[in-house]
């Protein structure tokens, strides 16, 4: 069996104070009055590997005195033990220097962002919307419609590859910013050859 | 399947998603989501409450219904006209506000407070707390079988 921790009780939101749900979850504190549910899991602990004890002549970690440095902190140069190493995008970090000085480096590493490119194509569709900047939106309409298909294809394959995107845009959607996006280049086809037939007409 | 539980408040817009293996929060942006994994073999608890968002409500009476009541009195036909409208929409938000409250959602994972604080609809946070808790359990029970002895 694998290491679990059983947790028993939680801190209440309203006075932190340590309190035990019932068998349905539901918890009133008696020292606040906070009223809400809680559901207590049996999370698995995680086991760290404890790292090697330097010999005399081995050089030694600069947070743990005590254990062999295997890596150098790629943000301050310092040799590192192993429970002291992270590696961020191929790079060896101290967890010192993460919490510390490197604390933006550590947050974007673990920062995670799903690309919406159909988000990006409504907003091409709003802006048919919005006074005056439609009217240098309509002109140019050359330009970003290839760009919204090749957007609309790219969902299509984010839909296929990621089962979150898929969970995400529902086939409503996809229907949908195609229609709307099919709509919106005849309109402007149509408009454009009206433009010339009406030019050419006057030309006679 | 779309998403478990959706908040379409103007400002931070938020999703959660539950998968096989973790929750996923995602925060709405205009051309990329900010993404965050759970996974849940390492959720301690789960702690929910709602309590109602007097801010909400207090901005929705003295932006909305409050201008409606005051445009009634005014005896003319368009600022009744108005009026009606712009108190019905001030009192249907504080109805929904007062009907949803705000929901927040605490998932505790090494001791720390991760809040998903929003207003979602009743049914639909019963739903997903149903879900989120077999998920959990259902993990954690195959995880603490399969996994090595330590």
């Amino acid at each position: 069996m694998a290491a679990v921790k059983v947790i028993t009780d939680f801190l209440c939101p309203g006075c932190a104070e340590h309190l035990i749900p019932n068998s349905s979850g539901a918890v009133i504190c008696s020292y606040c009055a906070w009223k809400g549910e809680a559901y207590l899991f049996s999370p698995r602990v995680l086991a760290a590997t404890s790292a090697d004890i330097a010999l005399p002549d081995e050089a030694t970690c600069l947070h743990h005195p005590r254990k062999k440095a295997t890596a150098i902190c790629a943000g301050t140069g310092d040799y590192i033990c192993s429970l002291c190493a992270v590696e961020i995008n191929g790079q060896t970090f101290g967890a010192e220097y993460l919490n510390s000085a490197g604390k933006d480096k550590a947050g974007k590493a673990f920062d995670r962002t799903l690309e919406r490119p159909d988000s990006r194509i409504v907003l091409y569709l709003l802006l048919l919307f919005i006074p005056y900047i439609n009217f240098v939106v309509i002109p140019l309409a050359f330009v970003w419609l290839p760009h919204a298909f090749y957007l609309y294809f790219k969902a299509l394959r984010l839909r296929r590859e990621n089962p979150l995107y898929r969970r995400l845009i529902g086939t409503p959607r996809v229907v949908t910013l195609a229609i709307l996006l099919f709509l919106v280049t005849l309109g402007w086809v149509a408009g454009v050859a009206a433009l010339v037939i009406y030019f050419l007409s006057r030309r006679r | 399947m779309s998403v478990d539980l959706q908040s379409n408040s103007t400002f931070g817009r938020i999703s959660i998603v539950l998968m096989n293996d973790c929750l996923i929060k995602l925060e709405h942006g205009w051309s990329e989501d900010r993404t965050r994994r759970f996974m849940y073999e390492g959720i301690d608890s789960v702690v929910i409450w709602r309590k109602i968002p007097w801010v909400r409500i207090m901005v929705c009476a003295v932006l909305l219904a409050l201008p409606g009541i005051i445009l009634l009195f005014l005896g003319n036909i368009v600022a009744t006209v108005c009026g009606i409208v712009l108190g019905a929409i001030g009192v249907a938000l504080i109805v929904w506000y007062l009907y949803c409250r705000s929901t927040t959602i605490r998932i505790v994972r090494a001791g720390k407070n991760h809040d998903l604080t929003s207003i979602f609809r009743p049914g639909k946070v019963r739903s997903f707390r149903d879900r989120l808790v077999v998920n959990i359990r259902t993990i954690q029970a195959s995880e603490s079988n399969t996994s090595p002895s330590k």
